[in-house]
């Protein structure tokens, strides 16, 4: 059952409302991996002006105290809820069904057949909400990831976990990406010594080799695939050999542990 | 690379290869009025003058961990006309856009895209080395009404009418009960199908799952196979006397021609 305090109004939206909404969207999705930092002029054009989206598509919860707003939703006469977001301090499950039984009543008064928005799979309020309401869970539409710049993005992660680094390793690792084609570097080199970390196209001569393919090593960095898995499936050559463990221990640390989240809006 | 004068015949082309498309509307929103839109990622492939192929790509900055920020580029949509395709075309405008000097210009790290797994396999993984996002996303789906089922209805009683010898034997009554999705009850008879009331008692079989069970009842290569496992694995469960079952089994041709199309 879920619980009704009637603490929320649902309000249709007023001009002005998409600075709140961008609150409640960056607080409940900043820490997935894919979250695009939206501006009022891209919120505007991504969810305002989509063509399949009317003004009354667009439903605002507000706080009947104090009209704060908690929560909204964006519903396309496609069916499709662009985005739905509820604040994370407040009683979500109230506030999701708010917004689901206002979409529903709209699309079946437009005459649209089928609702469908996507979630994290951990948010439990909304999973809870949408069992409740009858609703399916199917698999979303694949997202797929391409390095276009290796050295560039191994960059950024060795910055990043610069510390951590410098405490556990003093190597030079030269990693050779035997089939990367003409625009993509097919060599990149990591230092870390007690000077800092640095990474290149090239430096004085490696302590590990490391040789792989495009699609292992990016499987390794966005943490598909662990440092293990591909030494057993012959993905990745090691020289010297004894050096293994340590090469194993560097790419672990260097790997993304995000959980990659996208609503409906970010398919463009 | 894209020219102004590429419009129409893209909007066009854009339109054809994907039905959904609103009207040209859809490419305005998407590509003309975007903040983001950047005419030197968007590659068109032609022929004698005429635009057979394009691949859109839109500049984004995209976070993949807490504290990494990258600017990426959003593989938007990639068309080719029917009558080229097969031919590289499509792996062409990818690699060309990829391998472009507007997309070093512009310092971008990664490419992703949203897309039909099936096609990643056999066309993106190969092409460009797409991989699989480490994704969390789940997708919530809810039917609202069988209307569209309804026209395809009438579709297959119009496609079976001349065959009333097959259907001679046919009479059975087929309760749907699928989370997500209002119930259902199918009339198999000598006449066609009909829709009928969601009465359970009048139900000789019925088919209890989840809308993702669906696929299995539409005709896909191997539905044998996965009727079998949906069975195995309790996501499809089918009650009723073991007669009716076998006469579910003999009509499920029927009920296959209604699901393969859409639905929702």
């Amino acid at each position: 059952m879920l619980k009704k305090t009637g603490e929320f109004r649902v309000r249709s939206f007023e001009d002005g409302d998409e600075i709140e909404f961008l609150r409640l969207f960056d607080r409940m999705y900043v820490d997935y991996g894919g979250f695009t930092l939206k501006t009022p002029e891209y919120w505007r054009w991504c969810c305002l002006k989509r063509p399949d989206v009317e003004r009354e598509g667009l439903f605002v919860v507000v706080d009947k105290k104090d009209e704060n707003v908690v929560g909204y939703a964006v519903v396309g006469r496609s069916g499709n809820i662009w985005e739905l977001c509820y604040d994370l301090g407040r009683d979500g499950e109230e506030i999701v069904s708010l917004l689901l039984g206002k979409v529903t009543r709209y699309l079946e008064r437009v005459g649209t057949t089928s609702i469908s928005f996507n979630a994290p799979r951990e948010d439990h309020v909304m999973n809870h909400v949408c069992k409740e309401l009858g609703f399916a869970v199917l698999p979303p539409r694949k997202m797929f990831l391409s390095v276009l710049n290796f050295r560039e993005l191994v960059s950024l992660l060795v910055k990043s976990k610069k510390e951590d680094l410098l405490m556990r390793f003093d190597e030079v690792v030269l990693v050779k990406l035997k089939d990367a084609p003409f625009w993509v570097n097919d060599t990149v080199f990591i230092q870390i010594s007690r000077d800092g970390v640095q990474v290149g196209d090239g430096a004085q001569s490696p302590t590990i080799r490391m040789e792989t393919d495009v699609i292992t090593f990016s499987s390794l960095l966005f943490g598909i695939l662990s440092p293990f898995q591909s030494l057993i499936r012959l993905k990745l050559r090691v020289k010297p050999f004894w050096k293994t463990p340590t090469l194993l221990m560097l790419i672990s640390s260097l790997r993304m542990k995000t959980t990659w989240f996208f609503p409906l809006s970010d398919y463009g | 690379m894209f020219n102004s004068k590429d419009e129409e015949d893209l909007k066009q082309l854009i339109e054809n290869v994907f039905r959904d498309f609103l009207n040209g509307k859809y490419w305005d929103w998407k590509y003309k009025f975007n903040p983001d839109f950047d005419p030197s990622l968007v590659a068109i492939a032609e022929k004698n003058g005429k635009i057979i192929g394009c691949n859109h790509w839109l500049l984004r900055r995209l976070k993949i961990s807490a504290l990494t920020e990258v600017k990426a580029v959003l593989g938007a949509d990639i068309a080719v006309r029917p009558e080229y395709r097969g031919r590289g075309i499509g792996k062409s405008l990818l690699l060309f856009l990829r391998s472009s000097k507007a997309i070093r210009d512009k310092g971008a790290v990664l490419s992703y895209m949203f897309a039909d797994p099936n096609l990643s396999k056999s066309f993106y993984g190969p092409a460009a080395g797409y991989i699989p996002a480490p994704t969390t996303t789940i997708s919530y789906f809810k039917l609202l009404s069988w209307s569209k089922l309804k026209n395809n209805i009438k579709a297959v009683n119009e496609k079976i009418k001349h065959e009333s010898k097959r259907l001679e034997k046919l009479n059975l009554k087929i309760l749907f009960q699928l989370s997500g999705a209002p119930q259902l009850l199918l009339k198999l008879s000598k006449k066609g199908i009909e829709d009928g009331e969601t009465d359970l008692q009048n139900a000789d079989v019925i088919v209890i799952g989840d809308l993702s069970t669906l696929a299995v009842l539409k005709g896909r290569e191997g539905r044998i196979r996965n009727l079998l496992k949906a069975l195995l694995t309790r996501k499809l469960k089918i009650k009723g006397g073991l007669f009716s079952i076998l006469k579910f089994y003999r009509s499920f041709w029927l009920v296959e021609e209604i699901f393969r199309e859409k639905v929702s």
